[in-house]
């Protein structure tokens, strides 16, 4: 298994890192992140829910489908405070994924819909910006908040 | 988070959930909503303490409400904090599960 490490906010560069590894356990440790950005930073309550949401959804789901459960992987956050916002960029090195914005959700009836599935009507719903890249061994998202 | 739940007058099983419903937090309560959802005929979800709403904490919310539905029971969701709603408007849950912030109108919906 990688080391997991986290970097404080630094309010000289404005950047922060965490690195983690591909658990669902280690992402606990994300929600706890972002509230020291949170503070140190001086997001919204509702930015900051934005925030751990998407985080959320896209680290579960390189987690669960990218490592399709495989332990021992490793994922990086970055943030980056820019003007007038927060970027996060997520790194992982799983085979290639651009998370597609989704249709609008249409459930009729309760009990043929789907139980799952949101996480990306969710990312694109809070965050204000999401870019893919393709890297040479991995794949990068960048989600833009405005704060 | 944590799980409580109580019986109402007129046959309502309240179920009141307190916490993050992350990935953590969903997983420390879908036994207990599994097995409410498998016996409750109204069911009336309170999640006025419910701080945090991922797509985690929308299955765990789905799957037990489905299973009420399929027995030709009811469910309405009470008092979602401001972005718990959204979370649940983004999903369009809203249109298959009831969401009330009057506690009578939420009752009489189950009736």
């Amino acid at each position: 298994m990688q080391p997991t490490a986290m970097t404080q906010p630094d309010p000289h560069t404005m950047r922060a890192r965490l690195e983690l590894t591909s658990t669902l356990a280690d992402l606990g440790r994300v929600a706890p992140w972002v509230g020291e950005l949170a503070a140190a930073y001086v997001f919204s309550e509702d930015v900051r829910f934005a925030i751990e949401l998407c985080l959320e959804e896209v680290l579960s789901n390189i987690v669960r489908h990218g490592y399709a459960g495989e332990t021992g992987h490793a994922l990086t956050v970055d943030f980056i405070r820019a003007e007038g916002k927060a970027l996060f960029v997520v790194e992982d090195s799983a085979p290639a994924f651009e998370p597609l914005q989704p249709g609008e959700a249409v459930s009729a009836d309760l009990n043929t819909m789907t139980p799952g599935g949101q996480g990306l009507r969710l990312l694109y719903r809070f965050a204000n910006s999401v870019k893919y890249e393709r890297l040479a061994d991995g794949n990068r998202l960048t989600l833009g908040f405005v704060v | 988070m944590t799980f409580a739940s109580e019986e109402l007058e007129g046959g309502v099983t309240k179920v009141i959930l307190n916490g993050r419903m992350d990935i953590e937090g969903s997983a420390a309560i879908d036994l207990r909503m599994n097995v409410v959802g498998g016996t409750a005929k109204k069911l009336l979800v309170d999640m006025q303490n419910v701080s945090f709403l991922g797509s985690m904490g929308l299955r765990s919310l789905v799957l037990p409400a489905q299973a009420v539905s399929r027995r030709g029971g009811k469910v309405v969701l009470f008092a979602p904090v401001k972005m718990v709603e959204d979370v649940l408007r983004a999903s369009n849950i809203q249109a298959v599960i009831p969401i009330h912030h009057d506690m009578a109108e939420a009752l009489a919906a189950l009736a």
